[in-house]
């Protein structure tokens, strides 16, 4: 019963693998083009579906191909499991450049860069090594300061002195962000309580929404969300009680202008076209390149939701605060694990 | 706290499409149906009734449309299990899988074509009522919920009290006594999933039109499956399961709050799960209807 | 009826009615047969799928072409479907061994994260010779899936409860512990990510081929194959399985198979996990495991046998990976992959169903 087994499954494999070969005998060879070759991997599914920060890589991922014409494969909901052997396709592939996303894409990083000299391999996302080869570059936000722009923002515009941040799970660049906001709401309205709360992971909307909600009626009327397609839901549950919402990453308010108070961008496009520049230039530095509060941008605030001198005031805060008049030391606020 | 009115609304927002879908799944177990596809129908409802409702600007009809598609999906269970028959577990699971993937498609092409966004379901609360508290709080409730609430009274009586209740659970119990008084079980079974399916697709319905506003890949998140476990939980009475529902989303909002008392917010997440195997220690078990997942031919 | 009666109706061989479809015997015709469903599945499958990229505006004719060649364009694309098939045919025995014994065993998924964390957790923090704690590490991961599930043993047996619901809530009270720990003392100290330390490389499985754990596996469920088949053991959970009423008639007898049977189906769930931890990935992090324990219920229904399990198994290992190549190659949206994995899946159930029902169905044998 076994020997026929294997017969026929082996002759299923033949099979299969007559027409995969048959395939790339048919398969055009690609043209020799200018068009660089290049992949962008993404965790998460439909990456640009919810505004945040999968939208500002899409985003970028999109002006790559329609700025600077290269021809971008992007690669979309690929497991943890298989985030290695994805990259690694695209180095033997032949693609020039590969972009991670993530920072939990860093492990995939670290194995798949040296084993392809020819491409380089990019990680748009906070880090704080390299992979042991040249063939790299990371490009990463300095959430702190990130964290205190929103901090600023929220910690004036608040009525009933208290602030909330809901995110998806405790990582680093979530604590470094809870850290600004503490730091720039304290240096502005040392009266203002900020509180977080976490919804438990980057996709569930109806958690997310849930702990906002409490966030709320423990009486934060500002929110800052920052819990990935989740937000959807912290943004929802903003609108419903009628508070403000500071938006993540890129700018939320076409999706509730009546609830959105303003954006803190992180200005992701900025990293893209470092990127591109670079490789333009043909000389790539295997370095990690970190933009800090100059490549972040507060979009215009909402006058219907805040008078004008209020807004006015926070501009000015933000302006001291770039120009270095305000300053705002780093302090480590610890996040209860 | 767990008096407080804020508490009970927020833990009925939470419940009332759990309470909804598993209404469905107790009419499918009871014509003797393993409706394991729950998931995956709850996931079509709440895409299209989400859909509708930013497309007709009007979120009953979002309702409306995520019924009407949770009836269809139903039916295409019913043809898969019960005309033709599959297997019911098989099927149900693979179901699922293809739901997930067809939601996140349509989704993501009607991206931009419609707002991912509907409006509040809620009444306002009028004038002469805002004095009261207890009337504030009525208003309060979620639609959805009263509409839940209508709809276990009346489901309820239908199987429990009335002709057609009786032959869908007799269909549930026993196939040869049910054919043998003359009834003709897979068009039975075939009603009973369109229910069940209707009632699947309302409650995905009321999570994201009436709940959340939006949808989002993949939004049920095992939901369906929760709400299958509340059924068994309730041992197949009406009343029971609605307590289970409702036990299931005090759970959820208990352990929400609860982050604020320190420590990893993960394991206070784990309430509402721990909490319902607890109460389901206490009470202990029952005997569900015989014919669940048996297949069916006609001979 | 005979439900009361005290003697089991017994079949060697033949599955209960739970969810079964009937009971097929195995030989070389129908073997042929099932393979020619399989196919045309897989092939109205994909044509089905090619159909939604061209309506997307993408080439279908590239896509198949990324989805052949990820499934079977190179001997790399083998290995990689072996290695996925392998907790999928692991989560699938664990399913099948209670499942035998009428207890549906919802939690693998759980089992899963709980090995692996268990698993993890050993060869991160001890140091013993390698040699000594590989095997304490996965005998762990053993013992905490087992560890998981006998809450849902006992409250089925002492108080009745539904396993049903109990082993899904385990599954997800397991999910937030092991998120509680990935962010919490068991993260890698520095990380930007929630995940927890690589396992040292001396403490991960070998290669033979393919790592160890492949081949630990195989014996596993060989061995559960010949032990389902041919002892007592196998026979009483037939026993269980066919007339539970009767089974509790008799007594005590019932008692230790079952109990057997549901810790050893917790315990392959958890050594699933760290199999796939110490062999594949070496680190726990968010989003380290797929929906295994799921699927592997599919698998086993598909499969209905271990060995059948094994192949039912590779073919949706096959379909994952290879339609993860084709996304990555044709960007195409992912959603198309969780299609493309289920519809030839529903298509070939509906098929082998009719099919089997007219051919081959005795009479009575559907119950």
């Amino acid at each position: 019963m076994f020997d026929f087994l294997k017969k026929s499954r082996h002759q299923v494999m033949m099979a299969a693998a007559g027409l995969a070969v048959a395939g790339s005998l048919i398969a055009t060879p690609s043209a020799a083009q200018d068009k660089i070759k290049a992949a962008v991997i993404f965790g998460v599914n439909n990456p640009g579906s919810v505004n945040g920060w999968d939208r500002g890589h899409f985003h970028g991922a999109q002006k790559l191909i329609k700025e600077y014409g290269w021809d971008v494969d992007i690669a979309e909901g690929v497991p943890f499991p298989q985030m290695e052997r994805t990259a690694e396709r695209y180095g033997e592939a032949g693609y020039q450049v590969v972009i991670f996303t993530s920072s939990g894409q860093i492990r995939a990083w670290n194995a798949v860069a040296p084993k392809y000299p020819k491409t380089v391999f990019a990680m748009l996302s906070t880090t704080d090594s390299l992979p042991k080869s040249d063939n790299v570059v990371a490009y990463a936000p300095d959430f702190f300061s990130y964290g205190v722009l929103n901090g600023l923002v929220a910690g004036q515009a608040t009525d009933s002195k208290k602030i909330g941040f809901v995110a998806g799970l405790a990582v680093k660049a979530v604590e470094d962000m809870w850290s600004g906001i503490v730091e720039g709401a304290k240096a502005v309205a040392p009266d203002v309580e900020p509180s977080y709360a976490f919804s438990g992971n980057w996709t569930d909307v109806p958690r997310a929404r849930e702990v906002t909600d409490l966030q709320i009626r423990r009486g934060a009327d500002v929110i800052i969300g920052n819990a990935g397609d989740g937000t959807l839901g912290i943004l929802d549950a903003a609108k419903t009680s009628k508070a403000k919402f500071v938006g993540y990453a890129t700018d939320w308010s076409a999706d509730e202008p009546g609830t959105v108070l303003s954006s803190v961008l992180l200005g992701m496009d900025g990293w893209y076209d470092a990127l591109a520049k670079e490789v333009a230039s043909g000389k790539v530095e295997p370095k990690i390149n970190i933009f800090g509060v100059d490549s972040f941008t507060v979009v215009p605030l909402n006058e219907k939701l805040l008078s004008a001198d209020r807004i006015a005031k926070i501009d000015d805060s933000i302006r001291r605060y770039r120009s270095g008049e305000l300053k705002i030391p780093v302090v480590r606020h610890e996040v209860k694990k | 706290m767990m008096l407080d009115p804020e508490f009970i609304i927020s833990a009925l927002r939470v419940a009332t499409p759990l309470i909804i879908v598993a209404l469905g799944v107790l009419v499918a177990e009871l014509a003797g149906i393993l409706f394991l596809c729950v998931e995956g129908v709850m996931l079509c409802g709440a895409l299209f009734g989400m859909l509708g409702a930013a497309y007709f600007g009007d979120p009953w009809i979002g309702v409306a449309c995520g019924l009407a598609v949770g009836i269809s999906a139903g039916l295409l269970c019913a043809a898969l299990f019960v005309w033709v028959p599959a297997d019911q577990v098989v099927i149900g699971l693979a179901f699922n899988i293809a739901a997930l993937g067809l939601t996140s498609f349509v989704f993501r092409i009607m991206t931009g074509v419609v707002k991912n966004s509907s409006i509040s379901m809620a009444w306002p609360v009028p004038e002469w009522a805002a004095d009261h508290p207890v009337l504030v709080f009525l208003f309060q409730v979620p639609p959805l919920a009263w509409v839940a609430a209508g709809l276990f009274i009346i489901a309820a009586y239908l199987l429990f009290r009335s002709a057609p209740g009786l032959m869908l659970r007799s269909v549930g119990q026993s196939v040869e006594a049910a054919t043998s008084a003359g009834l003709d079980v897979l068009r039975v079974r075939t009603v009973a999933m369109a229910i069940a399916g209707g009632l699947a697709g309302l409650g995905g319905a009321a999570l994201t039109v009436g709940w959340v506003h939006s949808f989002s890949a993949n939004i049920t998140a095992g939901r369906g499956f929760i709400a299958l476990a509340v059924v068994y939980f309730g041992r197949w009475y009406p009343g029971w399961t609605f307590l289970g529902g409702l036990l299931f989303g005090v759970g959820e909002v208990l352990g929400l709050n609860a982050q604020v008392l320190g420590g990893n917010s993960h394991l206070y997440l784990m309430v509402p799960y721990i909490l319902t195997i607890i109460v389901l220690g206490m009470t202990g078990g029952g005997r569900g209807p015989r014919e669940v997942a048996r297949p069916y031919e006609r001979d | 009826m005979q439900a009361w009666t005290v003697v089991p109706r017994l079949r060697v061989g033949a599955i209960p009615p739970w969810g079964a479809m009937t009971a097929m015997r195995i030989d070389g015709f129908q073997f042929l047969c099932n393979l020619g469903v399989i196919l045309v599945s897989l092939l109205l499958g994909t044509l089905l799928v090619a159909g939604l990229v061209e309506w997307v505006g993408g080439n279908a004719g590239t896509a198949l072409l990324a989805l052949g060649r990820g499934m079977v364009g190179s001997r790399q694309a083998i290995v990689e479907i072996i290695i996925e098939a392998t907790p999928l045919a692991l989560c699938a025995l664990a399913f099948l061994i209670p499942f035998k014994a009428g207890f549906f065993n919802i939690g693998a998924q759980g089992h899963l994260q709980l090995g692996a964390l268990t698993a993890v957790f050993i060869t991160t923090t001890m140091s013993l010779p390698a040699l000594l704690l590989i095997p304490v590490a996965l005998l762990a991961s053993a013992l905490a899936g087992a560890a998981l599930i006998a809450p849902a043993y006992l409250l089925k047996t002492r108080r009745g409860s539904s396993e049903v619901v109990t082993t899904v809530m385990l599954d997800f009270v397991a999910l937030e512990f092991t998120y509680a720990m990935i962010t919490g003392p068991l993260q890698a100290p520095g990380s930007f990510f929630a995940e927890s330390n690589l396992i040292p490389e001396q403490y991960r499985l070998p290669v033979l081929g393919v790592h160890v754990g492949v081949h630990l596996a195989i014996i596993l469920i060989v061995l559960a194959s010949w032990v389902l088949r041919s002892t007592v053991f196998g026979f009483r959970l037939e026993a269980l399985g066919g007339n539970p009423r009767a089974s509790e008639a008799l007594g005590m007898h019932t008692g230790p198979t079952l109990m057997k049977a549901v810790l050893l189906a917790g315990a392959i769930g958890g050594i699933a996990g760290g199999i796939q931890v110490m062999g594949v990935i070496f680190q726990v992090a968010e989003g380290w495991a797929k929906d295994w324990g799921f699927l592997g219920i599919l698998v086993a229904l598909m499969g209905r046998t271990p060995i059948g399990a094994i192949f039912a198994a590779l073919l949706l290992a096959g379909l994952e990976i290879g339609g993860r190549h084709m996304q990555a190659l044709t960007g195409l949206p992912s959603s198309l992959v969780y299609l493309l994995q289920s519809v030839p899946v529903l298509i070939l159930l509906v098929l082998s169903s009719t099919r089997s029902f007219r051919k081959f169905s005795t009479p009575g044998a559907s119950r």
